[in-house]
């Protein structure tokens, strides 16, 4: 059971962590710009960047199948240059969980950097510091804690990351079957004590990360 | 330090517009800025420190041309050299005192020494380890002055540096930034709507109302403080006469 049970909790782990990862630095950036930067459109783009959260994953995982398919428009162009597929892939996998978990960063990271009082940046220009000086001396430290609740919040909810999985990468057992659809397959199956594992190990890894992170957080601010 | 100003500059908020039209020269090291709030005497000053960008006019600190729209100079804020001290005094709530003073000094070989040097002249050497949020305003005040004041810079601005402390601890910090000027000879340019100020740091005063630069009086020179007018006096009167005309305004 340990070994059945291994192999989505280590797939879990990776396509999670990656997916946060591309969250993290997709959704800085873009909470970046639009919380310092004024453009016409700017709470449009707000709205579409936090669509993920508010549609329905099945209906987020079919727009995704239309972009990335092997016919969509960034699929068939990948398909065609490069020959590479992301459907049914572990890699799709983390496209979708990133995807979904985006909306979670961006919103907080653009609350973060709209929370740093300008006037130190604008401290810090007059004495004499660079822009990019200003941005890694200040904004950032500034702002890194509430990005950082944002990332967490981001990494469970990649972790539990269902509907837009299933229909881009599907359920294929050791390839893309993370542990919450392996879950889904053990209680199909009437695997009753596989299920039950799958799901006190998924709530132990999650709690523990979440507990981890808590006291991370804490430290830092000593 | 001979300063020369004559900007002009369009705010728009939503609901309304604010004409700013600043012309003046002061060559004294010490600059007064007087006027009521919202007369332009606080975007003037980041204008000149480049925090804002007029839309036309020059800015000079001695030889140096800072703002020049019609020659397309536009030094940045990091490139001026000009110290400021805010009203709030923006230390970095996520550094200690020492961190904040040395802030500007950058990889500077000797800036551990220096650090340590401005500590010490502003006795905060105990307070090293300190976070602006556990500091007295007084302490806020020093920790501001020492972090712009280690960059020696050419010229120091300081926004309405002590309305943000209590009346009993106004006066003797009042007193210690007179010092700290004489001490270091840095040439200042301070704002504030509190006549003691002008009193005691005037040696321009530069009048500021509704955008526009309303009078400008030389109180060092013996010209002007002949023929028994005290320097109380002559700056009684001009604010007298600035008052009553924005009083119905």
């Amino acid at each position: 059971m340990l070994g059945q049970a291994f192999t989505p909790l280590a797939l879990t782990l990776k396509v999670a962590g990656i997916a946060t990862l591309l969250a993290l630095l997709s959704g800085g950036l873009c909470g970046f710009l639009l919380a310092r930067h004024r453009f016409v459109g700017r709470e449009l783009v707000d709205a579409l960047c936090t669509l993920p959260l508010v549609m329905p994953p099945t209906v987020l995982g079919y727009y995704l199948i239309v972009l990335i398919g092997r016919r969509g428009w960034i699929g068939g162009w990948l398909w065609d240059t490069f020959g590479i597929n992301l459907m049914f892939t572990w890699q799709g996998a983390v496209f979708a969980s990133a995807i979904v978990a985006f909306p979670l960063v961006f919103k907080s990271a653009r609350a973060a950097f709209e929370g740093v009082d300008t006037q130190l940046e604008n401290a810090a220009r007059t004495l004499g510091v660079t822009e990019l000086g200003v941005f890694v001396r200040i904004t950032l430290p500034l702002a890194w804690r509430g990005i950082l609740a944002g990332t967490m919040l981001a990494f469970a909810r990649a972790m539990g990351e269902f509907g837009a999985t299933l229909m881009v990468a599907g359920n294929i057992p050791g390839k893309t079957q993370t542990l919450s659809l392996a879950v889904y397959d053990a209680v199909q199956a009437g695997h009753d004590d596989l299920a039950n594992f799958l799901v006190l190990l998924t709530s132990v890894v999650v709690v523990a990360i979440l507990m981890g992170s808590g006291r991370l957080l804490k430290s830092a601010h000593a | 330090m001979k300063v020369r100003v004559d900007i002009r500059k369009t705010l728009r908020s939503f609901d309304r517009e604010f004409e700013l039209e600043a012309s003046f020269s002061a060559e004294h090291d010490r600059i007064v800025v007087f006027g009521p709030s919202g007369s332009g005497k606080s975007i003037t000053m980041q204008c000149i420190a480049g925090l804002l960008r007029p839309d036309a006019g020059r800015i000079q600190i001695g030889e140096r041309v800072l703002f020049d729209a019609s020659g397309g100079v536009d030094v940045p804020p990091q490139s001026r050299n000009v110290g400021f001290v805010f009203q709030d005094y923006a230390l970095f709530p996520h550094l200690d005192v020492e961190k904040n003073v040395g802030f500007g000094l950058g990889g500077r070989g000797d800036a551990r020494a220096r650090v340590e040097e401005f500590l010490s002249l502003f006795e905060l050497t105990p307070l090293a380890r300190s976070f602006p949020r556990n500091l007295s305003g007084g302490q806020r005040q020093r920790v501001a002055l020492a972090r712009a004041l280690i960059r020696q810079p050419e010229l120091l601005l300081l926004d309405e540096p002590l309305s943000a402390l209590d009346p009993l601890l106004r006066e003797r910090v009042r007193n210690e930034l007179d010092q700290t000027q004489q001490r270091f000879r840095v040439p200042m340019l301070l704002i504030t709507h509190d006549p003691a100020d002008v009193e005691t740091f005037a040696e321009n005063l530069v009048i500021f109302d509704h955008g526009h630069v309303a009078q400008t009086l030389n109180l060092k020179d013996e010209v002007t403080l002949a023929a028994g007018v005290s320097k109380r006096e002559r700056v009684g009167r001009a604010l007298a006469g600035l008052y009553p005309a924005t009083a119905d305004a």
